[in-house]
């Protein structure tokens, strides 16, 4: 894993065509279903993926892999980009006329990704509570500040923060725990 | 700030998410530095989220991919800065080739100049020569003339004894300034292998004074000898006699 990480580094900053290829074919998934919880729309998902992947591709050589894992340096600039085109006068204008209500927004944002519904998704989506999971889901996919959601959503700044990270943390021991039957499961099968 | 402060300000989980602002950052790093168990904090959110979107992963369309795709080969083949580059190499080489052409022709223009150069020094110094020939000629010319004008000096004509119509030559005596110059006339060119040598008759004994060449123009000079009576010319062997050849009188004539 950590071989084929420095193989994919080495080729984003040599800008090699082919290597930049085998990048988008693994993590353009991943990244294409947070753009989509963000934007809510295929076509301007597309837009966005599209935007984010020449923007990758054009500041590869300038990634500093000491700051932080490959995937997590692309997330940011998709979700970034994906935030920004929420922002957009454009996006506002699509979106008037379908205004919803945080409550059902959060819902959607959660329960998205219709026909790719993953059984672990679920899980953690059940296993979350949704005062975690609507702290998480406004600041991350929604761009929020801490300081916009204690203004919008009515509770004291502290407790914000303390929901975001005690959401982290069960996201963090979700995983932990999940990723032990995994590799037992993976050495059954071997 | 300690650890505890740091952790309340929230910026920690802001910072794994990729949220906060340069500054951000840094405050971020220092304490990172400082508490070095906080970077496995930080790892852990960001793998929970890679983990929570790899699992939430929806294929793109593959449309996506090719535009992806043809939009990087364009940046890459034609951006702006591959056009500026091209022009500048277009105007370098432009100027270039202009001033090796320019190099050229002035390297040519100055070689043949300097050849033109080379050409008239020499017409001229064969001018300056042939001048100073014909100035030092009419100077002899003009020294010739006075001789000749001279009231001292003497014409002497020298005749044949047998038929004096057909050969005469002159010469032309000063005892002033004690010189003399013979022209040859309208005599005939000796055979070949002999030559004309003049003698003085000094109380009967025949004395060389000079050997003639052919050059019928030019006044030749000969030895002057003041008690000669007579100028008489032989023909003898190339090189002359020590003693006139007297069969072979060609002219005399009387001082």
């Amino acid at each position: 894993m950590e071989i084929q990480q420095a193989v994919l580094v080495e080729g984003l900053k040599n800008r090699d065509r082919h290597v930049f290829s085998s990048i988008y074919d693994q993590y353009s998934p991943a990244l294409y279903g947070i753009i989509l919880k963000i934007v809510k729309r295929e076509d301007i998902a597309e837009d966005v993926l599209q935007e984010s992947f020449v923007k990758i591709w054009k500041n590869g050589p300038v990634y500093e892999p000491e700051k932080g894992t490959l995937f997590t340096w692309m997330l940011n600039i998709c979700r970034n980009a994906a935030i920004d085109k929420t922002r957009s006068a454009h996006f506002r204008r699509l979106e008037r006329g379908q205004m919803i209500s945080p409550e059902i927004s959060n819902h959607i944002n959660w329960s998205h990704s219709p026909k790719t519904e993953h059984i672990g998704l679920k899980t953690v989506i059940n296993e979350l509570d949704d005062k975690y999971r609507q702290v998480i889901d406004l600041i991350y996919f929604q761009g929020f500040t801490q300081q916009e959601v204690h203004e919008y959503l009515g509770i004291p700044l502290g407790t914000v923060k303390s929901r975001l990270r005690i959401g982290l943390r069960e996201l963090r021991t979700f995983f932990h725990v999940h990723r032990v039957p995994i590799i037992i499961l993976m050495i059954t099968i071997l | 700030m300690n650890k505890d402060q740091f952790l309340n300000t929230g910026l920690l989980e802001q910072y794994a998410l990729g949220l906060t602002s340069e500054e951000e950052n840094q405050l971020v790093e220092q304490h990172l530095q400082a508490y070095p168990e906080l970077q496995k904090e930080v790892d852990e959110i960001r793998q929970a989220i890679e983990q929570y979107a790899l699992q939430n992963a929806i294929p793109p369309h593959p449309r996506v991919k090719s535009q992806v795709m043809s939009d990087i080969d364009a940046s890459s083949s034609s951006g702006p800065v591959n056009k500026k580059t091209g022009g500048i190499n277009f105007w370098l080489t432009f100027t270039t080739l202009l001033s090796i052409g320019a190099l050229i022709t002035l390297m040519f223009l100055f070689s043949k100049k300097q050849t033109q150069h080379q050409q008239l020094k020499r017409e001229f110094a064969e001018l300056q020569m042939a001048c100073n020939d014909k100035n030092s000629k009419a100077v002899a010319d003009q020294e010739m003339l006075f001789f000749i004008k001279d009231r001292n000096t003497q014409k002497i004509s020298l005749a044949a004894i047998s038929d004096a119509a057909i050969s005469e030559a002159i010469a032309f005596w000063n005892p002033e300034v004690k010189k003399a110059f013979i022209n040859l006339g309208n005599l005939p060119d000796p055979p070949s292998g002999k030559q004309y040598q003049i003698w003085a008759d000094v109380d009967h004994v025949m004395i060389s004074v000079g050997l003639l060449n052919n050059n019928h123009a030019a006044m030749q000079e000969i030895d002057f000898l003041a008690d000669a009576e007579s100028l008489n010319i032989t023909i003898e062997p190339k090189g002359g006699s020590l003693e006139p050849s007297v069969e072979q009188l060609i002219v005399s004539g009387k001082i």
